[in-house]
């Protein structure tokens, strides 16, 4: 069943075989479907042009001259990767299946596969993982946010979190209300949060 | 005496006889003047012409000086004259006359002539007409009347001398005649007719060893041995009555020494003076003459008996006997020859003497024994080139001899047979009587040439026997041989080989030999050799008789005669049939096994085929829903679909050239080698292998040569060898993993004629206790390997004519390497090769 799939432009698929005719089979798909992609012919050429955080997909064949398919797995779950990665290979083994799975794999599927099967796949692993890009991306922004507030303005911040009123806060601080309101509102906007709720959440996911 | 015999060795002067000068004197008898005067023309100064005309003056001149005419001539004009003819030959009957008549008269003269009693022969007629034959009548006639004159006046003087001397012998004859006698070698003596010696000269006293003055008075028979008494007075008896000579008669005298004489005699009737008749006896002593006589008889005999001898051992030739019937026959002839008992043939050999034939009564000389030679009388004989021979051992030293005391034998002729230089051993005729004569110089030749004979039969035997070996060699020989001439024509052919090809001798003969019907570079490099006086060989396959296929390994060369020219050639061919159709049977088996080894190669690389075949089915499937996917959207232009569809067209393809490979692999095809680019072969290879390579991180280098190499071979199995290699290559790679992982094939030319290709690896290398085993049949150090790799390779690389080997191993790698033959534009090159 053909369903259009909402598109994020920010996704990339990443597609590495060694094999032309199957990348740019996979390619002309998901271009069918709106879908970027970037083909690389080893995993070498990807690694050397890999930036990570960026959001997409991996599919990745295992059998390639230099670095094999699994190993680029390795590599990449070292270094802490966020990229769904979808083992697509003509040689199928039940061990090499459990390893990539066991490694952290989103999908291992045998060639030749159905588009609709691949398709899925990518989908499913660009939904999942955007929840997880996403706070990701939050994280990454409270950290910075976090990175930007001055000392006195994360004793005032690590105070509120302790759910001490202001009046407290100012007391201990010994800077008046009026300071610690100030404080408060640099810090809502430093952080971007909206809320209380998101100022905590977002301490929260730091930490 | 007789006076028949005097001619003119008188000398006339000498008694005194009046000299005859050269003049002629020529009488014409009433001849007409005028022919008269012609002739005297003709005729030369010496002759006188003198004319008459009556009979007086004839009278008076033939009568009376007869010595003053020496020819007539009657005139033609005379009326009778043969009445003057006859006048004139009664008084001198050879006085030459010449009548001359006109022509018709010459023949009724002549006629007359005939009739005419009184004339003598020397009388002519002739024609008036032709004067100048009447002149040379007249001259020859001249001429002869003087010659005879002569003649008779020499004939007359000589008579006359005689008659004078005779009185003068008379006296003296007796002792003359007998002084005469004497100093003859002939011995005379006359009896009366009782017999009895009346004369009897010295040489006829030594003659009959007579005392000096016996003899005169004894009758003859008592002057002759005993003996011969008889026979003397026979011939006196018929000496008497005899009326000439008696044909002479032999007497033998025996005289000392146990010798004898010969004495002719030839008796004769003797008319004594007195008229009384006697006879005479001429006696000559001939015994010289005798002996020359019976020794011409003797040899005469003797050289019969050799003649005999030859045509006997000449009739025992052309009989169909064998050897051993022909020597027997040769020692009854010569038992025969010389009336011996026993005869024998005996081989020696150190001292064994071994009797190989014999024709004999006694057991002890029978075929078969064997004595000892120092106990034969052979023994001397061997030492001999003349035949040892003796009539009676008994009375001679031989009666010592230790055959003598063995055998008893009184009478032995042997000589030594010498068969091609070499003794062989001796011929011999014996006997237990002794020989009455001793033997002669022919037996002693005859036994010669008995032995001699038997010496030829023998080496002929020999010959014969060593070339009955040689053609039974050839007729029994296992390997068919053939002899041809020198243009290839079939003169002979054996047993073996009409086994081997099915045609019978006769069928064959006379026609052009198989193997010269060959294929023509075979026929032109048979030649060549052959000319050059070489032997050539060569592999023929022909069919039999019957259709079936055979193999032949033929050898031909030429053979000479004693001049060196060609005079056949001779073939033989050795039936490699079986081992032919065995080597064809060990290929197959080969070409199975390599199949065998393909197959389980491919099989090995099953699962890398499938992922390869894989890449080209997954693109075009996803291809093709992508396609789908785009006409279901609904939007899709036509174009759009064209990269989708080109590229599934492209795999689709890609996935049947994998698959033709496979297939072409796998074949178990007739094996054919054909010209193959040796790039092709490479690349078709690495196409099986080269996604392996590279999945196992192997670096793979291949450098070709700058032109395009073309190999005679059969690519599929060019291609099973390499891929062979390669994979081990890979599996030695397999356990690496520090450095780097090289796989390197490079293309050379190894010499003009051969491709060498290097297939090189840097994996851990080959045991040691490996490398011995390497190439053997069915040797694997791999699990789930059959083995059959390398050894099949190897068999197929030298099955090109090229050669295979591991060039060296160690812990840094393998290098192996091939040679391939190339291509050659001459099609039989590549099949040579």
């Amino acid at each position: 069943m053909q369903t259009e799939h909402p598109k994020k432009p920010a996704h990339t698929v990443f597609i590495v075989d060694d094999d032309p005719a199957v990348r740019d089979a996979i390619r002309w798909l998901m271009e069918q479907v709106k879908l970027k992609t970037q083909v690389y012919s080893s995993a070498d050429e990807f690694l050397a042009s890999y930036v990570p955080g960026v959001r997409g997909c991996l599919i990745l064949d295992i059998r390639m001259p230099g670095m094999s398919g699994l190993e680029l797995q390795e590599k990449l779950n070292a270094a802490g990767a966020l990229i769904p990665i979808i083992i697509v290979t003509g040689h199928g083994d039940v061990s090499i299946a459990v390893r990539a799975m066991k490694a952290g794999a989103v999908e291992f599927l045998q060639k030749p596969f159905t588009d609709q099967l691949l398709l899925d796949t990518v989908q499913s692993a660009l939904t999942k993982y955007s929840a997880i890009w996403d706070q990701e991306a939050r994280r990454e922004k409270s950290n910075k946010s976090l990175a930007s507030l001055t000392s006195r303005e994360r004793e005032v911040l690590g105070l509120m979190r302790a759910g001490k009123p202001n009046k407290v806060i100012a007391s201990i601080l010994n800077i008046s209300v009026r300071t610690v309101e100030g404080h408060r509102a640099t810090i809502m906007s430093k952080t971007g949060s909206r809320s209380l709720g998101e100022l905590f959440e977002m301490l929260h996911s730091h930490s | 005496m007789s006076f028949n015999n005097l001619g003119s060795d008188v000398n006339i002067r000498r008694l005194g006889i009046g000299s005859r000068s050269d003049v002629c004197n020529l009488l014409f008898v009433s001849v007409a003047r005028d022919l008269a005067f012609n002739l005297s023309n003709n005729l030369s100064k010496l002759h006188r012409i003198e004319f008459i005309s009556d009979d007086n003056q004839l009278v008076a001149k033939v009568q009376a000086r007869p010595e003053t005419v020496d020819v007539v001539l009657i005139g033609a004009e005379l009326i009778n004259p043969l009445g003057w003819a006859q006048r004139i030959h009664t008084m001198d009957k050879h006085l030459p006359i010449v009548i001359l008549g006109s022509a018709a008269k010459c023949g009724q003269l002549r006629r007359d002539l005939m009739f005419s009693p009184f004339v003598g022969h020397e009388i002519v007629v002739w024609p008036t007409t032709d004067i100048d034959g009447l002149t040379d009548v007249l001259v020859d006639a001249a001429q002869r009347r003087q010659q005879r004159q002569l003649y008779q006046e020499a004939v007359i003087a000589n008579a006359h001398a005689q008659i004078e001397v005779l009185p003068l012998l008379q006296p003296e004859t007796a002792e003359y005649i007998e002084g005469l006698f004497d100093h003859e070698p002939i011995g005379v003596l006359a009896t009366d007719p009782d017999g009895t010696t009346i004369t009897i000269n010295r040489q006829a006293r030594h003659i009959l060893q007579l005392p000096e003055d016996s003899a005169l008075g004894t009758p003859l028979p008592k002057l002759f041995p005993k003996e011969e008494r008889a026979r003397v007075s026979k011939l006196l008896a018929a000496a008497n009555q005899a009326n000439g000579r008696l044909p002479p008669e032999l007497f033998e005298f025996p005289i000392e020494g146990g010798r004898s004489c010969f004495i002719e005699v030839t008796a004769s009737a003797f008319s004594h003076p007195r008229g009384r008749r006697g006879a005479m006896f001429v006696l000559q002593e001939v015994t010289l003459r005798i002996q020359a006589e019976k020794q011409r008889t003797e040899a005469v005999v003797e050289l019969r008996l050799i003649a005999t001898a030859l045509a006997a051992l000449h009739d025992i030739n052309a009989g169909n006997d064998n050897l051993s019937e022909k020597i027997r026959h040769s020692l009854h002839l010569g038992c025969e020859q010389f009336g011996l008992p026993i005869g024998l043939v005996s081989r020696v050999e150190g001292n064994s003497f071994n009797i190989v034939e014999s024709v004999s009564d006694k057991p002890r000389f029978a075929a078969g024994r064997v004595l000892k030679l120092n106990r034969t009388y052979c023994a001397t004989a061997i030492d001999s080139s003349e035949p040892i021979a003796f009539g009676h051992a008994g009375s001679t030293p031989w009666r010592e001899h230790s055959s003598y005391k063995d055998s008893r034998l009184e009478s032995y002729i042997g000589v030594r047979i010498i068969v091609g230089n070499t003794l062989f051993g001796t011929l011999c005729f014996m006997g237990e009587e002794p020989r009455r004569i001793p033997f002669s110089a022919a037996e002693r030749e005859i036994v010669k040439l008995i032995a001699r004979w038997i010496a030829g039969e023998l080496l002929r035997e020999r010959s014969e026997a060593h070339m009955r070996k040689l053609s039974s060699a050839i007729e029994q020989a296992a390997d068919a041989v053939i002899i041809t001439d020198p243009a290839g024509k079939i003169e002979y052919v054996n047993p073996s080989f009409e086994a081997l090809t099915g045609y019978a001798r006769e069928e064959v003969t006379g026609n052009k030999a198989h193997f010269l019907q060959c294929d023509e570079e075979v026929q032109e490099e048979l030649w060549t050799a052959i000319q050059n006086g070489n032997i050539y060989r060569f592999l023929l396959s022909n069919k039999t008789k019957n259709g079936r296929l055979y193999h032949e390994q033929m050898t031909v060369s030429p053979l000479k005669d004693n001049k060196g020219t060609t005079a056949h050639l001779i073939a033989t061919g050795q039936d490699v049939t079986a081992l032919i159709e065995a080597k064809e049977q060990d290929r197959k088996r080969q070409a199975e096994l390599a199949h065998a080894g393909r197959l389980s190669t491919l099989g090995g690389m099953v699962s890398g085929l499938a992922h390869e075949l894989n890449q080209p089915l997954c693109a075009i499937m996803t291809y093709a829903q992508t396609c789908v996917r785009k006409m279901q959207a609904g939007d899709a232009r036509l174009e759009d679909l064209q990269h989708g569809l080109d590229q599934i067209v492209r795999q689709a393809q890609r996935a049947d050239e994998i698959f033709m490979r496979i297939r072409n692999f796998s074949k178990k095809s007739q094996i054919r080698r054909q010209r193959a680019s040796i790039q092709e072969i490479i690349e078709t290879t690495l196409g099986f292998i080269k996604s392996e390579i590279a999945h196992n991180q192997i670096k793979l280098r291949v450098k070709f040569l700058k032109e395009k190499r073309l190999v005679f071979a059969d690519s599929i199995q060019i291609q099973q060898v390499l891929l062979n290699l390669v994979r081990n290559s890979v599996d030695a790679l397999s356990t690496v993993t520090r450095k780097k992982k090289e796989i390197s094939i490079t293309v050379t030319s190894e010499g003009s004629h051969f491709t060498k290709i290097v297939i090189a690896d840097t994996g851990c290398g080959c045991p040691p206790q490996e490398l011995q085993r390497l190439f053997d049949p069915f040797f694997t150090t791999k699990e789930a390997g059959l083995g059959v790799g390398l050894s099949i390779s190897q068999g197929i690389i030298e099955d090109h004519g090229g050669k295979l080997w591991l060039e060296n191993s160690s812990a840094k790698g393998s290098t192996f390497c091939l040679t391939i033959p190339n291509w050659r534009n001459s099609d039989n090159a590549n099949r040579a090769s």
